[in-house]
């Protein structure tokens, strides 16, 4: 077995560690807990550095041992273009949260298992994305679902999060459902469960069958992306969520969902079985764009501004892959990472907001821009971005977007409407951004500065975004590869 | 030339962030001498004739280009020659300058303006375009408590990035079809296209350029820019923007030759523009208001260039620009530009017939000669009119003055103009934003309260039907009731006749075999040596032998 196979399997069993570690660990303070983990998830991003050039030269890199051998089912992963991609957004964003929180309250006490719970959630993305076995995604994913209702449950703000965590789990469960009614489907009709098996042979099925696949594992992922109206778990369990785990699930965890529509149905079924759904979804972005960005314009609450923004863009995502055209599917996959980025940021913003000034209502916050100017200049640099201003990243997407609206057999009306609805992405940008940083209701006993420890990594993220957003080329490089591995069948 | 083009881009962002830092040099000198710098490197560009530029410089994998041409250097150094006197201007009249960020900005404005004007790909200079909106919209903000200036940033901002959106349609559409960025490439590919999607294209390149050069309606942000903005910095919003505007039509304008439709909407989109400027300033306050007297020339430009494409349209660009510097400086006291105030427009517009007579376009000639006489007599009628206290000068805002006691309605068009003024004008523009963005909110705020926020107790009622009340739960209760006793039944009755009664009489028998075992036992144990079986032992002896016998036959 080759040296990059042994490596591949590190990315999962780095983090595994990293969890045995702190749950023996009982006594570990916040400090080390965090160490360790920052440690185990900086190390997976390593493992997936040394595995670039690797992939360079073959497109896949894959490691199989059997598991339920008499089921056919192995512990089998594939790192290709497509889950690299995601992959990577994954683990920096979690790694961001991990050296976010060090800064935040959340997670002072039983802070081995805080940590050893984010490892988790970020273990079930990682496994998610390299799964080549449908058993072992599905439990991936269930794993991803377990570690973050936890999450939400033990360290969530206020009584609610009994509730909150409940409704998120029974909600994205159902969607876990269909797919996994999907998976059991391919499985038992193609007698695999490889992926790659299954992707050569799943178009071999009868149409009717791929279309009605094509439905389930559409709507289950749809929940998991929180597209309108499939999203009410969403603004509840981001708003409740400690902030880093909000980063991570706004950030990471909604992409997974992009992910399994382009692994699944996309990558698997005939263009004839995925061409009738093409109009409704985007249909469905156009819906989730403008009434997200309707809703964050609405709220109140800073945090939920954010998390109803995710939904207006997740809109643009899935209207992009609906275009079933090149520039459309690049273009979502550059618009996961950069939505990635930018919600990233303005989270970490909102959080920096509420932990100077312990507020939440955008009507007790105001004029804070003079008296915190880095943080503004954050804030700035994020909605702005998600505001589609070039260079900053979402443009790029955008662009591409839209583009492939008006090269798909689609009516052009339906990509102009989604153009110009992006222009109320702009009005609760600039509502928020105004409404935080401008005029005279400054709250009074601020302090004098924003605590360094989450300014810091804010900061860092905000110029991250710049340089992605200027020097696209190695995304787009990705996501063009991702399309191949895709539609080409490349690894 | 390509360092030229590299000086004239990298230098105003250098001393933009030499303002940035270093606060204590003054900003006066970094923007004047920006200004003669930039002017030194235009007219140096300018002298080295035209050509296209390949930078080894590539974005989103489209490789970047510069079409270096006389008549954007020519709008750029005329730009640079405004701001020039501008910054003259105010410095003699002793008024304060701008601050170091407010200088910055100039700055910036003056590298990514280069760029828009020079680039030869569309995304690039669509990039250029939504950063100098950017800049425009910024330099609204006096200070971080200025909340006012805050709501004038968002209008501005959202209104030129609505026209970034038309202009992005307009792009996308004319790339679909030719599948590249170079504009050249795209427009000349233009013509090949399907007519409903080069209408599409066109209509949106329209629009966009009205939003850009502020033709009415689309003007509110020059008005408000002017009413808030120190001079030197108003030259962002009121000249570098709209000549953007202008040179971008000029870019777009060959997709509309030998097509008389889109030649009509040209000239349509034009005449409504100068009309609704018109009846919308028929009955304001007279006087000098750049804003709408700059939006005629924006919106007769677009008349102007409806039909054929008039050469030496860049120096006809420079005279309208030249036309907005004296009306932006125009002082009832001084009575040099007083003069020049009505002279130059005719200097301009007479100039351009000369220039245009040699290549014999009686079309554009006769469109330019009427609309250009008709907003010229309109404009001396509406600056004959009486002046209201409180109104010389400046921005003449979107106030009425009207109710028929200064203006005589004798005329329908004034009527028109006086229903346009209250109706539309005063209405729906001058508040229009803000009765839009209160529209909007008041949907969003409805769809919250009736869709968002009714979807837990939707569930919450669903669930509880479900669950508690409803007949198919009650009936599955039920039944499974009566599953249940009736398995409890047969289970009970199983286990008496299967498990009970078998062990007991199992038992009962093992008791009795035991007891019987043990009666024997006991009878047995005490007895002497049995004689009178020894039969048994012999007669087995008796039948071996006999078997052994028979075996030997």
């Amino acid at each position: 077995m080759a040296f990059t196979q042994f490596l591949l399997l590190g990315i999962t069993v780095l983090p595994f560690i990293g969890i045995v570690v702190l749950l023996i660990w009982g006594k570990a303070t916040k400090k080390q807990a965090g160490t360790i983990g920052i440690i185990s998830e900086s190390l997976a991003l390593l493992i997936i550095i040394l595995l670039y050039p690797t992939l360079k030269q073959q497109d896949a890199i894959r490691f199989s041992v059997p598991w339920i051998a008499n089921m056919d089912i192995s512990f089998s992963l594939r790192l290709n273009w497509l889950s690299l991609t995601f992959l990577v957004t994954e683990v920096l964003v979690t790694l961001v949260a991990m050296i976010y929180s060090l800064g935040e309250e959340t997670g002072e006490k039983r802070s081995n298992f805080y940590y050893a719970l984010l490892l988790l959630f970020s273990l079930g993305m990682s496994g998610t994305t390299l799964a080549e076995d449908v058993f072992l995604f599905y439990v991936f994913w269930e794993l991803m679902l377990i570690a973050s209702v936890l999450l939400i449950l033990i360290w969530g703000h206020g009584e609610i999060r009994f509730k909150v965590s409940l409704k998120y789990f029974i909600v994205t469960h159902l969607g876990s459902l269909l797919v996994l009614i999907g998976l059991i489907s391919l499985y038992v009709n193609l007698g695999t469960a490889n992926v790659s098996e299954l992707v050569a042979g799943a178009k071999m099925l009868p149409l009717a069958t791929q279309r009605y696949l094509t439905a389930f594992f559409l709507i289950g992922f749809s929940v998991k992306m929180a597209i309108f109206p499939l999203h009410i778990w969403l603004p509840d369990a981001h708003t409740v969520a400690p902030m880093p785990v909000t980063i991570i699930l706004a950030a990471a965890m909604l992409s997974m969902g992009t992910y399994g529509i382009l692994q699944f149905p996309f990558a698997m079924f005939s263009l004839e079985a995925i061409q009738p759904f093409a109009i409704w979804m985007m249909i469905a972005g156009l819906i989730s764009e403008v009434y997200g960005a309707l809703m964050a314009l609405a709220e109140k609450d800073i945090k939920r501004i954010i998390a109803y923004s995710s939904v207006s863009q997740m809109g643009y995502i899935l209207f992009g892959m609906g275009t079933l055209t090149m520039q459309g599917m690049e273009g979502a996959i550059l618009h996961v990472v950069y939505h990635a980025i930018i919600k990233a940021l303005l989270f970490m913003v909102v959080g920096v907001l509420i932990d100077i000034t312990g507020k939440r209502s955008i009507e007790d916050i105001g004029g804070l821009g003079m008296k915190y100017p880095i943080l503004c200049i954050c804030a700035a640099i994020g909605v702005l971005g998600i505001s589609g201003m070039p260079p900053l990243g979402i443009f790029n997407s955008e662009w591409m977007i839209f583009s492939g609206g008006f090269n798909s057999d689609i009516p052009v009306v339906l990509t102009v409407l989604t153009l110009l609805g992006s222009l109320f992405t702009v009005f609760y940008a600039l509502r928020f951004f105004g409404g935080v940083f401008f005029g005279d209701r400054k709250p009074a006993g601020l302090p004098a500065k924003a605590p360094l420890a989450l300014t810091i990594p804010t900061l860092a993220v905000a110029v991250f975004l710049l340089i992605e957003g200027v020097m696209p080329d190695t995304l787009l490089d990705w996501a063009l590869r991702g399309f191949a591995t895709i539609f080409g069948g490349a690894g | 030339m390509g360092f030229l083009v590299l000086f004239l881009f990298t230098l105003p962002i250098f001393s933009s962030f030499l303002m940035a830092f270093a606060r204590q040099w003054p900003a006066r000198a970094i923007l004047v001498g920006q200004v003669a710098l930039s002017i030194a490197g235009s007219a140096a560009l300018f002298s080295l004739g035209e050509g296209d530029l390949s930078p080894p410089v590539s974005f989103m994998n489209e490789p970047v280009y510069f079409s270096v041409h006389h008549t954007p250097l020519l709008i750029y150094i005329c730009l640079l020659f405004i701001l020039g006197v501008l910054i003259f201007v105010h410095s003699r009249r002793g008024d304060n300058f701008l601050t170091n960020f407010q200088a910055g900005l100039v700055c910036l404005s003056l590298s990514f303006g280069f760029i828009a004007f020079i680039s030869g790909q569309f995304m690039v200079r669509y990039i250029a375009l939504d950063i100098v909106g950017l800049l425009v919209a910024v330099s609204l903000i006096d200070s971080f408590a200025d909340e006012g200036g805050m709501r004038d940033f968002k209008f501005t901002f959202i209104i030129l990035r609505l026209g970034d959106l038309f202009l992005l349609a307009a792009i996308l559409l004319l790339q679909f079809h030719s599948q590249t960025l170079d504009i050249a490439a795209m427009i000349a590919g233009a013509a090949e296209l399907p007519v409903g999607i080069s209408v599409w294209a066109f209509v949106c390149f329209i629009l966009a350029v009205s939003v850009k050069s502020g033709a009415p309606p689309f003007d509110r942000w020059v008005r408000k820019a002017q009413a808030r903005r120190h001079p030197v910095l108003f030259w962002l919003s009121g000249f570098l923007m709209p000549a953007l505007g202008y040179y971008l039509l000029y870019r777009v304008l060959p997709i509309r030759e030998g097509e008389p439709l889109l030649q009509g909407i040209t000239f349509a989109f034009g005449a409504a523009s100068l009309l609704f400027n018109y009846l919308a300033g028929g009955r304001k306050p007279a006087g000098v208001s750049f804003a709408r007297t700059s939006g005629f020339y924006s919106a007769l430009l677009m008349c102007v260039v409806a039909f054929e494409t008039p050469d030496h349209l860049g120096w006809y660009f420079v005279g309208l620009l030249l036309s907005r510097l004296v009306l932006l400086l125009y002082r009832d006291d001084v009575p040099v530009l007083r003069a020049l105030r009505w002279a130059f427009p005719f200097a301009v517009n007479l100039i351009f017939i000369l220039l245009n007579l040699s290549a014999m376009l009686p079309g554009t000639l006769a469109v330019w000669g009427a609309l250009s006489a008709v907003v010229l007599l309109l404009d001396w009628r509406t600056s004959r009119r009486p002046q209201p206290e409180g109104a010389a000068g400046g921005n003449a805002g979107a106030r009425d003055i009207g109710n028929g006691d200064r203006v005589d309605m004798v005329s329908a068009v004034e009527r028109a103009a006086g229903w346009v003024n209250r109706s539309f004008e005063g209405a729906i523009l001058a508040a229009g934003f803000e009765k839009a963005k209160s529209g909007v909110l008041r949907l969003a705020g409805w769809l919250a309260d009736n869709i968002e926020n009714r979807f837990d107790p939707a569930m919450a009622w669903l669930g509880e039907k479900l669950m508690r009340t409803s007949a198919i739960e009650r009936s599955y209760d039920r039944g499974i009731d009566w599953i249940g006793e009736k398995f409890m039944g047969l289970a009970r009755g199983a286990l008496v006749e299967v498990e009970i009664r078998p062990t007991e009489r199992s038992a009962e028998a093992v008791d009795e075999a035991l007891h019987s075992l043990t009666d024997y036992e006991d009878r047995t144990s005490n007895r002497s040596f049995r004689r009178d079986l020894i039969w048994i032992p012999l007669f087995l002896i008796v039948v071996l032998l006999f078997m052994v016998v028979i075996a030997r036959g």
